[in-house]
C-alpha cells in the first residue's frame, strides 16, 4: 500500500519536470495569418446571405408600397367600417 | 520574457497587428503548451491555440491594462479551453481520440534533464502519461486550476486571477484535484 502511495506521489511530482514543447512553425505561420482571417471573416459575408439580406428588404419595401398603394385608393372605408360596426353594437 | 501592459497599449495604439505579432511570439509558445496540457492532443492544441489567438486579436483594444498581458492571455486561453472541454464531452465520436498522449514521446523536448538513462526516462514518461490520463478525468475547473497551478505554474493568486474566482475557491478547487486524482490514480495502478 505505501508503494503504491509512494508511486502515485511521483506520478503528481512528475508534472514538475515537464519539458516546454515547441510551438510548430505552421502553427505559428497560422497564428500570424489570424489578423488577416479574421478581417475577411468581418468583412466577407457569404453571397448566399448577401442575396437574402437584399431579397429581405427588397421584400419589405414592395410590401410597405402595396399596403401604402391600398390605404390611399380605399381611404374613406375605414371609417364606413366604423361606422356598421358602432351601429351594430348600438342594436345590441 | 514579459512584455509590459503599459509599453504594449501604447504600441497597439500606434500599430495594431505590429502588437498582435508580439504577443504571437512571446505568449504562442506558452498558450501552446496550456492548451496541450488541457486538451492533450497535438492537433487540438493548435486549433485551441488559434482560437485563442483569434480571440485576443478580435478583443485587443479591449485591454486597458488592468491587470498584466500574461493574466489577460491566460484568462481568455482559461474561458477558450473550458468551451473547448465541454464540446469534446458533448462531441462523444471523439472521445478515443484524447486518449492517444503519443505526442508526449514524439516530441523531442521530452528529456528536460540530460542526466536520465533510457529506462529512467521511459518510466517518467509513463508516469507523465498517467498523470495526464488521470487530469483528463478531473471536473473541468479542477482540471484547468491544476493545469494553471501545477503544470504553467502560476501562483495561486493568479490562477484565482485568471479564473475570476477568490483564492479560498482555488485552494478548495486545487485539494480537491489533488484528492481525486490520487483516488484516480490508485485506481489505475491497481488494474
Amino acid at each position: 500500500m505505501d508503494e503504491m502511495r509512494n508511486e502515485v506521489e511521483e506520478i503528481l511530482r512528475s508534472a514538475e519536470n515537464l519539458p516546454n514543447f515547441q510551438i510548430p512553425d505552421q502553427l505559428v505561420h497560422r497564428l500570424m495569418q489570424v489578423p488577416q482571417n479574421a478581417m475577411n471573416e468581418i468583412t466577407t459575408l457569404p453571397s448566399r446571405t448577401r442575396w437574402m439580406l437584399v431579397a429581405g428588404i427588397a421584400s419589405m419595401v414592395i410590401l410597405n408600397s402595396l399596403i401604402m398603394l391600398y390605404y390611399q385608393n380605399n381611404s374613406g372605408s375605414g371609417t364606413e367600417l366604423t361606422d356598421v360596426y358602432f351601429s351594430y353594437l348600438n342594436q345590441l | 520574457m514579459e512584455v509590459d501592459g503599459q509599453n504594449w497599449i501604447k504600441l497597439l495604439s500606434d500599430d495594431k497587428e505590429r502588437a498582435y505579432r508580439l504577443l504571437v511570439s512571446v505568449y504562442g509558445q506558452k498558450v501552446y503548451n496550456t492548451c496541450l496540457r488541457m486538451t492533450f492532443h497535438e492537433t487540438d492544441a493548435q486549433d485551441l491555440t488559434q482560437e485563442v489567438f483569434t480571440a485576443i486579436y478580435l478583443s485587443i483594444d479591449s485591454y486597458k491594462g488592468d491587470s498584466t498581458l500574461s493574466t489577460w492571455i491566460y484568462s481568455i486561453t482559461t474561458n477558450k479551453a473550458k468551451e473547448f472541454i465541454r464540446y469534446k464531452l458533448r462531441d462523444k465520436r471523439n472521445a478515443s481520440q484524447t486518449s492517444s498522449l503519443d505526442w508526449i514521446r514524439s516530441n523531442s523536448g521530452f528529456d528536460v534533464s540530460h542526466e536520465n538513462t533510457p529506462e529512467e526516462e521511459l518510466i517518467q514518461y509513463e508516469r507523465v502519461q498517467l498523470l495526464f490520463a488521470a487530469i483528463e478525468e478531473l471536473a473541468d475547473n479542477q482540471r484547468i486550476a491544476y493545469t494553471l497551478n501545477k503544470l504553467d505554474g502560476l501562483s495561486y493568486s493568479e490562477v484565482a486571477e485568471v479564473m475570476e474566482l477568490s483564492l479560498q475557491s482555488v485552494e478548495s478547487l486545487l485539494f480537491r484535484a489533488k484528492q481525486n486524482l490520487k483516488k484516480i490514480l490508485e485506481k489505475k495502478l491497481e488494474d
